[in-house]
């Protein structure tokens, strides 16, 4: 048969493999060895491994996680384990929570009554503590829990903690940053700033925290008494100690000036300490 | 015996009925999903590219098999569709890969058939394998005849779905098996072994 013209029947036997032909053996096994070929799948890659391990595709064909690399910083240490740390903590709040609502469905009734029981009775008993119960529950609270501890004060006669007053001291410590009377640090750096423009974020100079009269000189509260590092003991009263004498900054031996509150508020920390306008650059 | 051998290893629609189901789930984002397409058609994507003469054919099908999962839902069609459409990102990947090497040759030829398992009668004896007697067959076909007989064994397509892929007439590629399987016949009863070496893969460059 060799040497024949094979028909379109023929060839269409031999290549879908639905029928084999005696007088074409070389052929079928050809065919036949040839699929068996096909039966031997290749190793993946670790990356469609990952892929078809988690089910997670995108359109690229790229895990959602991949989108971290765009986040600003080195990448080998933003994103070593694969996925965004954002992602690890809200994966693991959200594990934690369906591992509790799941040990709470397991439960028995016996044990799902009792857990809502502690829960009710803990609420009702700190509310109590705190003296926030509603009047009618409030009082036979106070009753019982007076009955038991006889020291034990009344909702409504409970000391409250006083509110610390604002402090406006302006020590500084080592590193010389001044911790503000908002909580904030302000660093030496803001004294090269202009004079009159807002030296921190959120700084208008209207807001600034002041005790001393608007007609009174302001006075630069206490620094380091010689600049050794260690952190005055002595917080200063702004605007009430016009008297006390002006302490300089070793390293610059830039006087100690005295401002209106009203008129110079973003040079009062800063600027005498490290006065970069005012004093001289051999200095610095 | 060889008729046994060839009906039993003749590819069926694996998924049949619930293909459907494990469609929707692999979109869904199901691992079971994706490693049920993946088990079915990764043999033969993996045996196509391999016979044809990829630099690394396990890369590339994984390579292909992430650009069909990404892709899936912008499949529309049955089992024997999704069949054609894995094997046409295949082929273009194919495509893409002698491409690329010809712009910076990888390998040649030579080092290509020298790393084929099969490049002598003693190691296929040894090894017992056949594929690299079938391989060696394949890259004696010239390229276009070589892709409609893979994709019509292995991929178990049909003339117009091959013709599709290859952005060919129907005509044309009943032409070219018909070409293929003669110089196959003319191969395989003219030489009962396989030679040992000096047969390139043509298009492969």
């Amino acid at each position: 048969m060799t040497g024949d013209r094979i028909d379109d029947a023929t060839v269409e036997a031999l290549l879908t493999g639905r029928r084999a032909f005696a007088t074409e053996p070389e052929l079928t096994a050809f065919t036949a060895a040839l699929r068996s070929a096909g039966t031997r799948p290749g190793q993946p890659s670790p990356r469609l491994a990952a892929m078809l391990a988690t089910g997670v595709f995108t359109e690229k064909g790229d895990l959602p996680a991949t989108a971290a690399s765009n986040v600003h910083g080195p990448a080998a240490r933003r994103q070593v384990a694969g996925l965004p740390k954002w992602r690890q903590k809200k994966m693991a709040i959200e594990t934690a929570f369906a591992t509790m609502v799941g040990k709470f469905v397991a439960l028995g009734w016996a044990a799902k009554a009792a857990a809502v029981s502690t829960v009710a009775v803990a609420s009702i008993g700190g509310a109590g503590a705190a003296g926030a119960l509603p009047e009618p529950l409030q009082q036979p609270f106070d009753r019982t829990v007076h009955s038991v501890i006889p020291d034990y004060p009344a909702g409504n006669q409970k000391p409250t903690t006083p509110a610390p007053a604002p402090s406006v001291s302006a020590t500084f410590d080592k590193d010389g940053e001044h911790p503000g009377t908002d909580g904030r640090s302000y660093s030496p750096e803001d004294a090269g700033r202009p004079s009159g423009s807002p030296s921190w974020p959120g700084w208008s100079g209207a807001d600034r925290p002041s005790t001393a009269p608007s007609d009174r000189p302001y006075t630069q509260p206490s620094r380091p008494a010689a600049g050794n590092g260690q952190r005055s003991t002595q917080p200063s009263r702004p605007g009430t100690a016009p008297q006390q004498p002006a302490q300089q900054n070793p390293r610059t031996q830039a006087p100690t000036q005295q401002y209106p509150t009203q008129q110079a508020p973003a040079q009062q920390y800063p600027t005498q300490q490290y006065p970069t306008q005012q004093a001289p650059a051999g200095q610095r | 015996m060889i008729a046994d051998s060839a009906r039993s290893t003749v590819w069926a629609l694996v998924l049949g009925e619930v293909f459907a189901s494990v469609l929707a789930a692999a979109r869904a984002g199901s691992p079971w999903a994706f490693e049920r397409l993946y088990a079915d058609l990764a043999g033969q994507v993996t045996g196509y590219l391999r016979m044809q003469g990829a630099v690394e054919p396990d890369d590339l099908a994984s390579e292909v098999f992430i650009g069909v999962f990404s892709g899936l839902p912008r499949f529309e069609g049955d089992e024997a569709g999704f069949r054609s459409w894995v094997f046409t990102i295949a082929h273009r990947r194919l495509l893409d890969e002698r491409r690329r090497l010809a712009k910076t040759p990888h390998l040649t030829s030579d080092d290509v058939l020298e790393s084929m398992p099969g490049d002598d009668v003693e190691s296929d004896v040894l090894a017992g394998l056949e594929e690299g007697w079938v391989r060696q067959v394949c890259a004696e076909l010239p390229s276009d005849q070589r892709a409609v007989v893979l994709l019509r064994v292995l991929g178990d397509l049909s003339t117009e779905q091959v013709a599709e892929i290859m952005g060919k007439s129907t005509g044309a590629v009943k032409q070219l098996q018909r070409r293929a399987i003669t110089s196959l016949r003319v191969r395989l009863t003219s030489q009962s072994v396989p030679p040992a070496s000096g047969s390139e893969i043509t298009g492969a460059r």
